[in-house]
């Protein structure tokens, strides 16, 4: 018969590989925003967009393709929109940089460019006709299609990282803003770590108050175990989502009415 | 009448199909070690733990059969079902909707990844990718079964998706008030094993495939004894483009349909081999090849395979039809 002893040993070898496992993911996460975080200090384009070449002046626009979804309230309308896709699009133009001189970026797609917009305040939903007709839509299999599109225009004040080497993507945002979104993801990814493993060793000592499997205090131990498990998981999932580049981060979003 | 024909007619009466015995007797197989283990010490060995994790593995083949077709004439008997192997594998059965019948069997989600997908990991040792896969795929899959649950016309879903949470968790807790470390040691043990290795499958399966592709998108395991214990779950390419087929027609459905536009490497005589020589004998990820030129080289006539779009729409049908 397996001892529990034993049985202890191989639950909590279990969940320290899977503890390690998790942490060297959130290591690749932080390794990939450092990594981003180096372009900053290379070469950078800082300037005013004097000139953009795109629809409505624009210098670069970020998309993102959405699909809403009528959702089941009690009463009034809910649509939860998912994101189908994301686009980033340079469109080119000139910016002033601060020296007083000027650089032509020229225009790129998708696999090219990397558009960084600081995200705005949830949007509201439309009027009500609108609203309606949009519900409507939602209901059916095709679903209710948007498209967020986001622009730099002329006069903001942004960075431009050009590429490096081959396959390297232009890089285009608001610097200030890309800093402190670097620095909080990082500090998030690297806390993360830290309280992942602190979590998981201070459930693996309480498993071994007493040193039998029979005080309710060991169980305490066993249960925050499972806990854990079943805990980290998804919260390493969610950090992994909040790490993403902006450019593919996320959007989603709901339309409610009452 | 003789006792054989009697059998037969009782099967007939309450299975779909007279294979169902062998799906059938899996679980019970399984149900049974697992309460064994909890009520008899004696039996709480290695070799019935290592079989409860492989039962268990099992339970969750039979959960995606089962939510394939479901194996009792009765409707309800299929949703009481749906509970008892929710209870096995510790997740709620008709999560296998969502996240297989309409996502992973098309590869995407409303235009993102399978939440499946094996591109979600990225460790350079393969292995590793193999060990962390179900920390990363399940989530994505619940969050996603959660978002999915919450629109508008799925009140059938999450009625009876509750009903098997209820009956997994209240079940196994009520396991755990009885004997909480027998509990914790050997049925949540193999209930977890049996949940993450569905997982690793995909992985397993559509890593290095093209899942652009109508024939080379999977990897298929063709061993006849493999097959057998596995409900012939390792002809995946068949299943994915044919999910109304009854799985114990797939074998000679993948020898017509499969074999002669599949490339070779991904119609495997063995998953001990190939799990060997992937993850065991090397230390980076294989790269992908061009798969999909065995389909367009293929000297056969072209294929009656409905596309994607219509295959996702005709099981959105059935499940309007009967959720």
């Amino acid at each position: 018969m397996l001892s529990h002893q034993l049985m202890a040993g191989l639950g909590l070898s279990i969940l320290w590989i899977n503890a390690l496992l998790i942490a060297g993911a959130a290591l690749r996460e932080l390794a990939a925003l450092r990594a981003r975080r180096a372009r900053l200090a290379g070469p950078l384009l800082r300037g005013r967009v004097e000139q953009g070449l795109g629809p409505d002046r624009a210098f670069a626009t970020h998309t993102v393709e959405q699909v809403g979804r009528a959702a089941d309230v009690r009463s009034g309308i809910a649509i939860h929109f998912s994101d189908r896709a994301y686009r980033s699009t340079i469109h080119g133009g000139t910016l002033a940089l601060a020296d007083g001189s000027r650089h032509t970026v020229p225009p790129s797609d998708d696999a090219r460019s990397e558009v960084w917009i600081a995200p705005t305040e949830a949007d509201a939903p439309p009027g009500d006709a609108a609203l309606e007709r949009a519900w409507s839509e939602a209901k059916q299999s095709r679903g209710f299609a948007r498209s967020l599109d986001r622009s730099i225009r002329e006069q903001a004040t942004i960075a431009v990282a050009l590429p490096r080497e081959e396959g390297e993507a232009t890089w285009v945002f608001d610097e200030r803003f890309a800093r402190d979104w670097l620095a909080r993801r990082e500090g998030l990814a690297a806390l993360f770590i830290v309280l992942e493993l602190a979590a998981l060793a201070g459930a693996t000592a309480v498993c071994f108050v007493g040193g039998s499997f029979e005080s309710v205090v060991t169980k305490v131990g066993g249960a925050l175990c499972v806990a854990w498990f079943l805990g980290v998981q998804p919260i390493g999932v969610a950090l992994s989502e909040a790490c993403r580049p902006l450019h593919r981060a996320p959007v989603r979003g709901a339309w409610r009415r009452p | 009448m003789s006792a054989g024909t009697a059998t037969h007619n009782a099967e007939s009466r309450i299975f779909k199909h007279p294979a169902e015995m062998r799906q059938f007797g899996l679980v019970l197989t399984y149900l049974a070690l697992l309460f064994a283990m909890v009520f008899v010490p004696a039996t709480r060995t290695l070799p019935c733990l290592a079989l409860a994790c492989a039962l268990s593995f099992l339970n969750t083949v039979v959960i995606h059969n089962h939510l394939h077709q479901g194996m009792f004439r009765s409707h309800s008997l299929n949703l009481a079902w749906r509970c008892v192997l929710s209870f096995g594998a510790l997740y709620p059965a008709s999560a296998n909707i969502p996240s297989h019948n309409l996502v992973h069997h098309h590869f995407e989600d409303e235009g993102q990844p399978d939440w499946a997908a094996p591109e979600r990991v990225g460790f350079k040792w393969h292995l590793l990718n193999l060990l962390h896969f179900p920390n990363v795929a399940g989530p994505h899959t619940f969050n996603g079964v959660t978002r999915w649950a919450a629109l508008y016309g799925r009140e059938d879903f999450r009625r009876q998706y509750t009903r098997e949470m209820v009956f997994a968790f209240g079940l196994t807790g009520a396991l755990l008030l009885v004997d909480f470390w027998a509990t914790l040691f050997f049925v949540l043990i193999p209930q977890l094993y049996g949940a993450r290795c569905i997982l690793r499958i995909n992985l397993i399966q559509h890593d290095g495939c093209d899942t652009t592709s109508d024939y080379n998108h999977s990897r298929n395991f063709v061993g006849r004894l493999f097959n057998w214990v596995m409900c012939n779950n390792g002809y995946h390419t068949i299943h994915h483009n044919r999910a109304g087929l009854h799985w114990s027609d797939l074998a000679k459905e993948h020898e017509r349909e499969v074999l002669p536009r599949i490339d070779p490497s991904l119609d495997e005589p063995s998953m001990a081999l190939y799990l060997l020589r992937t993850f065991v004998l090397r230390f980076t990820r294989p790269v992908a090849r061009a798969v999909a030129l065995a389909e367009q080289r293929a000297s056969v006539p072209a294929s009656d395979l409905a596309s994607r779009a219509e295959r996702r729409q005709s099981i959105e049908a059935e499940l309007r039809a009967a959720p």
